[in-house]
């Protein structure tokens, strides 16, 4: 897990969002602190994904608010990309670069240290157990193997809130329970998390609250 | 067990079902008939007139005669070994993904399904291959640098090259697969239609519906990840640490080195287009040259930057790198405009370039390649609106031809403004910063959170 970058809240208030007149977000109000784990829940529809998008800062909020510690979430704001660690979806990635090659990138970009990187990026590989995908190219890896190399780019950045999509999606049972442990270390570390999730295990290792979104009706 | 009128029935009804009755070589007959129309209105107009351009003096005549044979024979093998590589990746036997479920599985005969598509590309290669040659020969006839039988020879060697060629390419779709059969096992193209296995052609019919749709939808990335060819090499090199700014110049380095054919060809690409460029701000009425140099510059440079096509691709997203996107994209172009002026200092040294007016107009083209650049990687899908309408085959076309359009515009206006005796480095200069105000436009566009 990167370095735990600090900040207050991170705030929904009263967030709806609607496009062409179709409401995929009720109004929602969530708030999240410094090492608390929030577990969206519902079912398909409700606005999971939307609520994730609009905490992340990549779309904006029909109605109500998203803060960051009471300032509005914008992604092109530094700050927030500082804060915010994302895995909405599959990361895109460079065709030519491997995993190892990525995490380089990913912890050099945010300013990981030059000399300490290789130990940063084997820990990482150690830790979620993909030491053996260090040199394959993100398209050699299986769907499962692909979730992990994401996580894997995802935690290796300084954060101090991670959103996560349905991190469990395709990982077995094994490294469901790994990722919980994994998103509990970072939890105790002083991160947030704010998760999508259906996987009752998992939510059941990590949360310490459960919102669940009422399908939007409209 | 299936006798041969079992199977011709059989085929029959698959036709019918899937087209009404018609094989592939009637579907492709009347935008043949539209080709041959055009290539016969206006490739010969083309044709003669580059070719009046040989014809004007004795010396380029001279020049002509002898380096267009060896030219045009390396050309063609070039072309047949580009056909056989290609083949891998889109061999001449695609047929439509339905009828590759429905068809290709049942016992008939493998080479008798697939017949009707390799009839229909040869036709259609041997044809084109002819009315290239045939045009071609016209303009020799017409400018007095053939005997006037030049369009009957020019058809009959572009026909016979077309067949050759469409030969080669079925090789390299067959031999290209896993588990290739031996090259003796396929000289008869029966043997070879027998030997494609289903998976190959299953794969490529997916790969040709998605282009299309991608192509269709004028979305670029969608089309660039679907026809993204070739393996990554060099996979034992390693991405050393190297700070920010530093690790992302040392990746776009590391791309190149396992895209070798990409980097050789924009490093080619740059080689050539440069010193026409640097020659054509020098001259007089050479509109023309500096609008082509400049856009063979361009895509010489695009083929260098790998990288920031990939980190557009990651726009639907949230950031994966820690650092603004529009940095992270000029970033990545640098490694496209480092040889560009290498290219431009070894050309206007060795042409003995004034510096002054050289370096304002070298840095009006490096911002007009990195505004096409940007632009190209970050100019999204086109409105629906756009792609909705009676005309919307036409502007998909212009949406994706975009970006090579910016630097065809910057050169015919400075080599316009040259033609009039004037120096075209301030216009150069003056229509890069514009060209890169419209690539960062779109950037920003596109990377804006979703309203």
């Amino acid at each position: 897990m990167g370095r735990i970058v600090g900040f207050t809240a991170l705030r929904a208030v009263g967030a709806t969002r609607a496009v062409h007149g179709i409401e995929l977000l009720a109004p929602t109000d969530i708030d999240v602190t410094p090492g608390q784990a929030v577990v969206l829940r519902g079912p398909n529809g409700a606005g999971k994904s939307t609520l994730l998008h609009l905490l992340a800062g990549a779309a904006r909020p029909t109605s109500g608010q998203v803060l960051l510690d009471d300032v509005g979430v914008d992604e092109r704001s530094p700050r927030v990309r500082q804060v915010l660690a994302t895995l909405l979806s599959p990361i895109a990635g460079y065709h030519e670069l491997t995993l190892q090659d990525h995490l380089v990138l990913v912890d050099q970009t945010w300013g990981g240290a030059r000399d300490t990187c290789a130990d940063r990026v084997n820990a990482m590989l150690s830790r979620l157990d993909i030491e053996l995908l260090r040199h394959r190219f993100l398209h050699e890896m299986s769907s499962g193997q692909r979730q992990l190399a994401d996580i894997a780019m995802t935690l290796i950045r300084p954060s101090g809130v991670l959103l996560l999509d349905e991190p469990e999606q395709r990982l077995d049972t094994e490294r469901r329970a790994l990722l919980a442990q994994v998103l509990m270390e970072a939890k105790r570390a002083g991160a947030a998390l704010l998760v999508a999730c259906h996987d009752e295990t998992v939510t059941e290792a990590i949360a310490d609250d459960v919102v669940t979104l009422a399908p939007v009706t409209a | 067990m299936s006798d041969g009128t079992d199977e011709r029935e059989r085929l029959y009804t698959l036709r019918a079902l899937a087209y009404g009755g018609h094989s592939p070589v009637e579907r492709m007959s009347f935008p043949l008939y539209v080709v041959a129309l055009f290539a016969g209105i206006y490739g010969v107009t083309v044709a003669q007139g580059v070719l009046a351009l040989v014809a004007a003096d004795s010396t380029r005549r001279d020049a002509f005669a002898a380096w267009s044979p060896p030219a045009v024979g390396v050309l063609a093998v070039a072309a047949l070994l580009a056909a056989y590589a290609f083949g891998r990746v889109r061999g001449p036997v695609v047929p439509d993904l339905s009828l590759v479920d429905l068809a290709v599985p049942t016992d008939i005969q493998r080479a008798a399904v697939l017949q009707p598509w390799w009839r229909a590309v040869v036709l259609t290669t041997v044809l084109a291959g002819g009315i290239v040659g045939a045009v071609a020969g016209a303009g020799l006839a017409i400018q007095d640098l053939g005997p006037p039988v030049s369009p009957v020879i020019g058809g009959g060697i572009g026909a016979g090259y077309g067949w050759l060629l469409v030969h080669v390419w079925l090789r390299g779709q067959v031999l290209g697969a896993e588990d290739a059969p031996e090259v003796r096992d396929v000289l008869h193209t029966e043997d070879a239609l027998c030997q494609l296995r289903r998976a190959t052609i299953r794969s490529q019919a997916a790969l040709d519906r998605a282009v299309t749709a991608a192509l269709y939808a004028g979305d670029a990335a969608h089309l660039r990840r679907e026809a993204s060819l070739g393996r990554p090499r060099a996979r034992q090199r390693r991405l050393r640490p190297a700070g920010a700014s530093w690790v992302l110049l040392r990746a776009d380095l590391l791309i190149l080195r396992r895209a070798p054919y990409a980097a050789a060809t924009g490093l080619a690409l740059v080689a050539v287009a440069t010193p026409v460029v640097v020659w054509a701000l020098g001259q007089e009425g050479v509109l023309l040259a500096l609008g082509v140099g400049l856009v063979v510059l361009n895509a010489g440079a695009g083929a260098l930057m790998r990288g920031l096509r990939s980190c557009a691709d990651q726009v639907a997203s949230p950031s994966l790198l820690g650092m603004p996107i529009a940095r992270c994209a000029l970033l990545h172009t640098t490694v496209g405009l480092v040889p560009i002026v290498v290219a431009w200092t070894a050309s206007a040294v060795w042409m003995g370039g004034g510096v002054a007016p050289g370096t304002t107009a070298l840095v009006g083209i490096l911002l007009t390649v990195i505004g096409s650049q940007v632009l190209g990687a970050f100019r999204g899908s086109p409105p629906t609106s756009m792609i909705l309408g009676p005309e919307s085959g036409g502007v998909l076309a212009l949406w994706l031809i975009l970006p090579h359009l910016v630097p065809l515009c910057v050169g015919l206006t400075a080599g316009g403004v040259a033609s009039q005796g004037a120096q075209p480095a301030g216009i150069l200069l003056l229509l890069g910063v514009a060209g890169l105000v419209l690539g960062l436009w779109r950037l920003r566009v596109n990377t804006a959170p979703q309203r």
